[in-house]
């Protein structure tokens, strides 16, 4: 077996439901959660020829996920099939904490692709505004706009469900940023 | 950070997760590395005809030079190529929006340090010449001319990576001229990257300091054939019909090109003989699948050569 299929085999089998788990986070679909976590192993892997650490492979996944969703994703087999229902317009009925939360995730999930991944960053991996921008290769202003708009969009539907002000561009936070290898050169 | 959005994302996961211990890893597996070994598929066969057409002749201007204007091409040994096609994932294609977004289109004459003066018209149909014609030129039926072309400037982006190391620049004069362009090209980035042989191409502008309105900074410019390697493919615009050249972190590939001019058209031999300065780059479509992402881009290749002919057209270099 090659390396990258090795790596490939490993990753899949120690860290294929973290990633899968992610992939659900975003598209709250299985299909399309399939579908996001097969593009982006391809993705990884297709021009890699030698070994990669797992945590690097890891980390290639899941931006590749994150940035596939951003991208709108030019492929409709990996564009979550989500029901495109507003925020608004999912009914906050919960009759247990469990449903509380099931909601909230329906509200997210039913965001704008950009939106939806600034939120997943913001409040799952826990990267601020500037952090976000930069994997994203957005502006932080727009980041900054993408999570204003969906914590204005979820509070109108789920309150304030404990959400600060500050929550939204907290770039003191401390966090931790897999890579960040770009550079200018001529 | 609200405890309550938190949770529910973390329940999700978990929730998926769980889905997702429950199947077959053997399936994930088995057709992520079927997907990767097509896209990696190593298939010489193809290489070779990556190779011819990134090779099989350059243009000056508008016209066609030698019918045996072939230049050679020594891919490095030290890269493996890939090729193959039926990359169900990449295949994506290249439009000029594309290169518009990418190449941040500028004004004419406007250059900075990141920039070199490209140009290439912006096309309709995939069969558009991209090159800048001399009005009533019968070798370039599809190509525009300087008023009819909607210029799409390009220029490099900041942070590339792929200096050319070597090149040299020769000419010899009996009539005709010639000037070989070799260049190796060295990944310096930190992640493997995806050349485009076939969009490969050169730019050989003349006078390339001039200012706006000199006609000559563009219209003189010389692209390679591989640009347009075919009718209805115009190749570093639109989607590559070969399998990319992967290039790892501290790998180099090395090519040539060879532009030549017969004595019916001495204007190669002019600039090689001649005052005026020229400025070489060369250009190609890259896919980089970088920590921050995957992407392609429209990128200069290393450095510019920059040449001040003395009249000697023996090495310019």
């Amino acid at each position: 077996m090659s390396s990258w299929a090795e790596t490939l085999d490993t990753l899949v089998r120690e860290r294929g439901g973290v990633l899968y788990g992610y992939a659900y986070v975003l598209t709250g679909d299985h299909h399309a959660a399939d579908d996001l976590l097969q593009d982006a192993l391809v993705r990884a892997f297709r021009h890699s020829r030698g070994a990669m650490p797992l945590d690097a492979a890891h980390a290639y996944v899941k931006r590749a996920m994150q940035t596939a969703l951003v991208d709108g994703h030019r492929r409709a087999s990996v564009r979550p099939q989500r029901d495109h229902r507003s925020a608004d317009s999912i009914a906050q009925d919960p009759t247990t904490a469990s449903d509380t939360r099931n909601a909230l995730h329906e509200a997210v999930l039913s965001l704008p692709p950009r939106a939806r991944a600034c939120v997943v960053m913001r409040y799952f991996d826990g990267l601020n505004a500037t952090q976000i921008a930069r994997e994203l290769g957005l502006q932080p202003g727009t980041v900054r706009r993408y999570l204003a708009d969906a914590v204005a969009s979820l509070s109108r539907t789920h309150g304030d469900f404990g959400l600060a002000e500050d929550d939204i561009d907290n770039d003191d936070q401390e966090v931790v940023v897999i890579v960040d290898v770009r550079e200018g050169r001529r | 950070m609200t405890t309550d959005l938190h949770e529910s994302l973390a329940q999700a996961a978990s929730e998926g997760r769980a889905h997702f211990e429950t199947t077959e890893v053997d399936p994930v597996i088995g057709a992520a590395a079927r997907r990767v070994r097509t896209h990696r598929a190593t298939v010489s066969a193809v290489s070779v005809v990556g190779a011819l057409a990134l090779v099989s002749g350059v243009m000056w201007g508008v016209d066609v030079f030698s019918a045996n204007s072939t230049v050679g091409v020594d891919p490095a040994g030290s890269v493996t190529p890939t090729a193959a096609a039926g990359d169900a994932d990449g295949a994506e294609p290249w439009t000029i929006n594309d290169l518009l977004s990418l190449a941040r289109p500028r004004a004419k004459g406007d250059q900075d340090a990141y920039s070199t003066t490209g140009m290439v018209c912006s096309h309709d149909e995939a069969t558009d010449d991209p090159r800048v014609a001399y009005a009533d030129d019968p070798t370039a039926p599809h190509a525009k001319t300087v008023e009819d072309c909607k210029s799409v400037w390009f220029k490099a982006s900041a942070a590339y990576l792929t200096p050319v190391r070597a090149y040299v620049a020769s000419g010899t004069s009996d009539g005709a001229a010639q000037l070989t362009y070799s260049y190796t090209l060295r990944n310096d980035t930190a992640w493997a990257l995806a050349l485009d042989t076939d969009s490969v191409f050169i730019w050989f502008e003349t006078d390339p300091d001039a200012d706006s309105g000199s006609i000559s900074a563009y219209s003189n410019a010389l692209v390679g054939e591989t640009m347009w390697a075919g009718a209805g493919t115009v190749t570093a615009l639109l989607d590559s019909s070969v399998e990319s050249q992967v290039i790892e972190p501290g790998d180099s590939w090395s090519g040539s090109m060879t532009l030549r001019g017969d004595a019916t058209d001495d204007r190669l031999y002019k600039i090689l003989t001649g005052s005026d300065s020229y400025r070489i780059t060369l250009w190609g479509r890259v896919h980089e699948d970088s920590p921050s992402g995957s992407r392609s881009l429209l990128v200069q290749l290393g450095d510019a050569f920059e040449a001040q002919p003395t009249g000697d057209i023996t090495s310019p270099n």
